[in-house]
């Protein structure tokens, strides 16, 4: 019992020190910026839009 | 064509706002209501001793101080006439009345008003805000016959004893409806090939009808039309007939300008132009004349500023009927540089009408002055009228 | 006015310029000491679950890649860390609460939108309970229809997007100017015309219903969208009018039928009926909202602000337009948040080491660079009291359900759309723009007006000369700050800055609280 609470603990807090990792570098916004935006706007300018006034 | 022989008068009453007539008119101890806008409705301001004159800013040149007040991106035409009030243009008014028919044109009267620009001798002066209504139905009509009591009619007649009764508004409306009939007579020899009349020469006679007192032009406009009607027209094709569509426009230098180019313009649907300026008003027993006269300004409004769906479509439309009945080759939607609403207007309007009713369309806007840009706008017409001969040829061929 | 210093040191970064690299976003999130630093992280983890919840919903992925503006939701916490820049205590929970509530309804928003989407989750049961609502209407005409569901798809399309982005207009109002809208109309407005043009809105609900409530631009580009929703789309529309010199006793008649056509409209085509059961209860909101709004804003005008900024401006926003007492959820943050305000005030809390001016923001503010107002306070120690946008409606509705009530509360509706965020200021005559300014500043003790000048904002440009002149005569230091609202490519954001740096320096000479941020590299940034 004390075992799956010491792992549960230590998931929680590895959990935590990545995430805060990720959070206080702002390793999100560097991913978006980076890898998801480029792919998005690239499909944007791709596709045909139906203009009409 | 021989010169009309009161065309150099006419072209002399627009050289500056305080005109021949106005001058008289004033002599004549008349109180003079300067106002803004085709929406506010005309004849309101030709009771009994008031007459009403439409302010407009000739020759305009420098619009320092009003672009200080008033920021480079206003439109010219507001500028052009805070420019002409600081200059003291229009000290001749007993009052301005303006709607706030755009935010420029309220910004203007504003400024005009804050900065006491307008200098008159008359301590009675004063100045009137009003609002018009945005849609065209039984609402907006009960608005505008509030406010037209509100701000034009109960101030007139308080300040300077204007009879504002039924039998006045209804002896006004049948004075403008002579104007109107004279300059709609006029305006149909536009529609014949060789037509008796010049665009250039129409838009001077037209304008002359806002902006000075109606009944002392009235006489010199009876003549001119039976002077037209015994006219000989040039025998001369034109190279394309043209409609323009736009804003405020009280410049007949831009009309002269695309006819230079060899263009005839056969028919106005502008501020300042007759179409819907100059359309009768019919009354008739049973409703009081007030009433039936807001009902015509805002059912006959040609405006973009009218929002309702029925009357952004209605407004293409309209524009298509003039150009057929007038027999038009192709369309010049202009729209005074910076103006907010025509800025939407002339694109959709330009659409509407190359693409759903087949006509040309050129789309500019130009400064308020048309001389102080003339070149730029004179390329741009001549390239539009060889593009129409061009199809015109191509169609011979096909 | 006499300088007033901060007597708490700040904990954690001190200066913020080391946040900030060429890049799009920032090198690293800022430090505020171990409690505040973890209450920003459950913040963020707290925006993530949102962002999260709203990416597993219906259409979702199919909207990503079919709308342009839907990428511009990735850079949410980019946002969040704009507004909460130097910001510590209550007046960082107080940011993070108002804004968090901003970035749920915005959330449900675009859930609502790709659901109901013809293209992205297509349920029509949904959409026919839908109706578009202009991005600038007062959705007070909604506050008695609680089945129907009032969707302004402008605001994640245009108006969140930009605050988020400062690109995110740019492609539309390229694609406007091809077809012929000048340059120089405001590019709010012709950014929407662009994105109609475009075809990138979701197409959706049972009918729309638009207003000509913010200024010439917005009811022409109104026309524009309503052609292609009606003629290619379907969707029927009603333009509902709300008079300019909404101050005048002569035309409150007027805007109360406009309002009773619109309610007709809506029953007409969506088959509802208006509950007067549920108006009142919304009444009552609104009601609570004002109250609340005018303490925070009492608050305000002491030496210890609490309550201010953008994200006052767009919590009032979302809280008025959007929202109008519709959602039952809004006291409980209101409540939230006025506990803060009030423990901020006892506490003596203030935003930055030392106040030197205290400053009402007047005009349009940009888009684009909506952290402005917190960074004047970090770099010079110039607090902003309040903005235009938040000073908005001042008097209770009637609120019990009385057949007398029933009439009034057309008025009431009326009264609420006339007096929109914005253009209650912008129209109705100078008094209400340049004369109430000087009111406000007299009440709330500024020494220092921030001027937007929105430079294709005719309302504004247009008193121009007076703003100038009357503040001179008043004493009164007026900052002219000009924009372009949302188009980056005509101010840049260290233009704008570079504007408010030069009249410190030159008129005030005064050198900056944290000169680290007088230029920022942030023209690049998102």
């Amino acid at each position: 019992m004390i075992k799956i609470g010491l792992i549960v603990i230590s998931v929680i807090a590895v959990l935590f020190v990545l995430l805060f990792i990720v959070y206080f570098f702002n390793l999100d916004m560097k991913f978006i910026v980076n890898v998801v935006a480029p792919v998005l706007e690239k499909h944007y300018d791709k596709r045909d839009s139906n203009q009409f006034v | 064509m021989r010169d009309l022989k009161y065309l150099q008068y006419f072209e002399d009453l627009l050289q500056m706002a305080n005109n021949e007539l106005v001058i008289k008119a004033k002599g004549q101890g008349r109180v003079c209501a300067a106002y803004l806008c085709e929406n506010t409705p005309e004849p309101l301001f030709n009771l009994g001793n008031c007459f009403g004159v439409r302010l407009f800013a000739p020759n305009t040149g420098s619009m320092d101080i009003a672009t200080y007040y008033m920021g480079s991106f206003l439109c010219e035409t507001t500028r052009a006439l805070l420019e002409r009030a600081v200059e003291g243009g229009f000290n001749f008014a007993d009052c301005v009345i303006a709607p706030d028919g755009c935010t420029m044109i309220n910004r203007c009267v504003e400024n005009m008003e804050l900065l006491k620009a307008i200098e008159s001798e008359n301590p009675s002066f004063f100045y009137e805000h009003m609002e018009i209504p945005f849609k065209a139905d039984e609402n907006g009509v009960e608005l505008l016959v509030l406010q037209c009591k509100n701000h034009i009619l109960n101030p007139l007649h308080e300040k300077y004893g204007i009879d504002i009764s039924d039998e006045a508004i209804r002896k006004a409306v049948e004075k403008h409806n002579r104007v109107c009939d004279i300059i709609n007579q006029i305006g149909a020899y536009r529609k014949e090939r060789k037509p008796k009349i010049t665009g250039y020469e129409f838009a001077v006679i037209v304008l002359a009808t806002y902006v000075c007192p109606k009944d002392l032009l009235v006489e010199k406009l009876e003549e001119t039309l039976k002077e037209i009607e015994n006219r000989t027209p040039d025998d001369k094709e034109y190279r394309a007939r043209l409609v323009v569509v736009g804003s405020e426009m009280d410049d007949p230098e831009f009309i002269r300008l695309i006819e230079e180019c060899g263009a005839f313009v056969c028919a106005d649907r502008y501020c300042f132009g007759s179409m819907p300026g100059r359309s009768r008003i019919e009354l008739n027993d049973s409703e009081d004349a007030l009433t039936q006269v807001c009902r015509h300004y805002t059912y006959s409004c040609q405006c973009p500023r009218q929002m309702n769906m029925e009357k952004v479509y209605g407004r293409k439309e309209y524009v298509g009927k003039i150009a057929e009945e007038f027999k038009a080759d192709g369309i010049i939607y202009n729209q005074i540089k910076f103006c907010d609403p025509w800025a939407y207007e002339r694109l959709m309007g330009s659409t509407a009408l190359r693409e759903e009713y087949g006509y040309p369309v050129l789309s500019v806007d130009r400064p308020y002055n048309i001389r102080s840009s003339s070149g730029q706008m004179r390329t741009r017409v001549q390239a539009f009228i060889e593009s129409i001969e061009i199809k015109k040829i191509q169609g011979d061929r096909n | 006015m006499e300088v007033q210093k901060n007597s708490k040191k700040r904990a954690g970064d001190r200066t913020l310029g080391c946040l900030y690299n060429t890049g799009k976003v920032r090198r690293r999130r800022e430090w505020r000491g171990i409690k505040d630093t973890m209450y920003d992280f459950y913040r963020w983890l707290n925006l993530w679950k949102i962002m999260i919840g709203v990416s597993l919903s219906k259409g979702f992925i199919k909207g990503l890649f079919r709308y342009r503006w839907m990428a511009n939701y990735l850079a949410v916490p980019h946002m969040i860390d704009k507004f909460t820049i130097g910001q510590r205590d209550e007046t960082l929970r107080i940011t993070h609460i108002s804004i968090g509530y901003v970035v749920k309804d915005v959330a449900l928003t675009i859930k609502r939108c790709l659901r109901g989407d013809i293209r992205s989750g297509n349920d029509k049961k949904f959409s026919d309970r839908c109706v578009l609502v202009d991005e600038n209407a007062m959705t007070s005409f909604m506050m008695g229809f609680p089945e129907l569901v009032a969707l302004q798809r402008e605001v994640p399309t245009m108006f969140s997007a930009n605050l988020i982005n400062q690109n995110s207009a740019v492609h539309y109002i390229d694609v406007a100017q091809m077809f012929g809208i000048p340059g120089d109309v405001c590019p709010m407005p012709e950014t929407e015309a662009g994105i109609s043009i475009d075809d990138d809105f979701v197409v959706m609900g049972k009918c729309a219903v638009q207003v000509n409530t913010t200024c010439d631009g917005s009811m022409m580009g109104n026309g524009l969208i309503a052609k292609r929703l009606e003629k290619e789309y379907g969707i029927p529309t009603f333009q509902m009018a709300s008079p300019l010199r909404h101050r005048n006793e002569d035309v409150q008649k007027y805007a109360a039928e406009e309002i009773k056509s619109a309610i007709a409209f809506i029953e007409e085509h969506t088959g509802a009926k208006w509950n007067w059961e549920a108006y009142f209860s919304a009444a009552k909101r609104v009601n609570q909202t004002t109250r609340n709004r005018l303490e925070w804003l009492d608050i305000n005008s002491t030496p210890y602000p609490q309550f201010v900024g953008a994200v006052f401006s767009l919590y009032n926003d979302t809280n008025y337009m959007g929202n109008c007492g519709r959602s039952e959820e809004f006291p409980f943050i209101d409540e939230k948040i006025m506990k803060l305000v009030r423990k901020g005030y006892e506490n003596k809390t203030m935003m930055a080491s030392e106040y030197r001016h205290r400053c009402i923001v007047w005009g349009v503010q940009p888009q684009y660079v909506i952290d402005m107002l917190y960074w004047m306070m970090q770099c010079w120690g110039v607090v902003p009291l309040t903005d235009m946008l938040s000073m908005v409606i001042e008097k209770e509705i009637v609120e019990e359900d009385t057949p007398q009530n029933r009439e009034q509360a057309y008025y009431d509706m009326a009264y609420l759309s006339e007096n929109m965020i914005m253009r209650n200021h912008t129209h109705g005559g100078y008094e209400v723009l340049v004369d109430e300014l000087w009111k406000y500043c007299e009440k709330m003790n500024a020494d220092m007006v921030m001027m937007w000048e929105h430079m294709s904002c005719k309302a504004l440009t247009g008193m121009h000369g007076q703003f100038e002149e009357q503040a001179r005569e008043r004493g009164i230091n007026l900052v002219w700050v000009s924009h372009d609202l949302c188009d980056p490519r005509v101010y840049s954001r260290q233009a704008i800055r570079d504007q408010f740096n030069q009249y410190m320096r030159t008129v005030m000479r005064e050198e900056p609280l944290d000169p680290t941020i007088e230029v920022i590299t942030d023209d690049n940034a998102w």
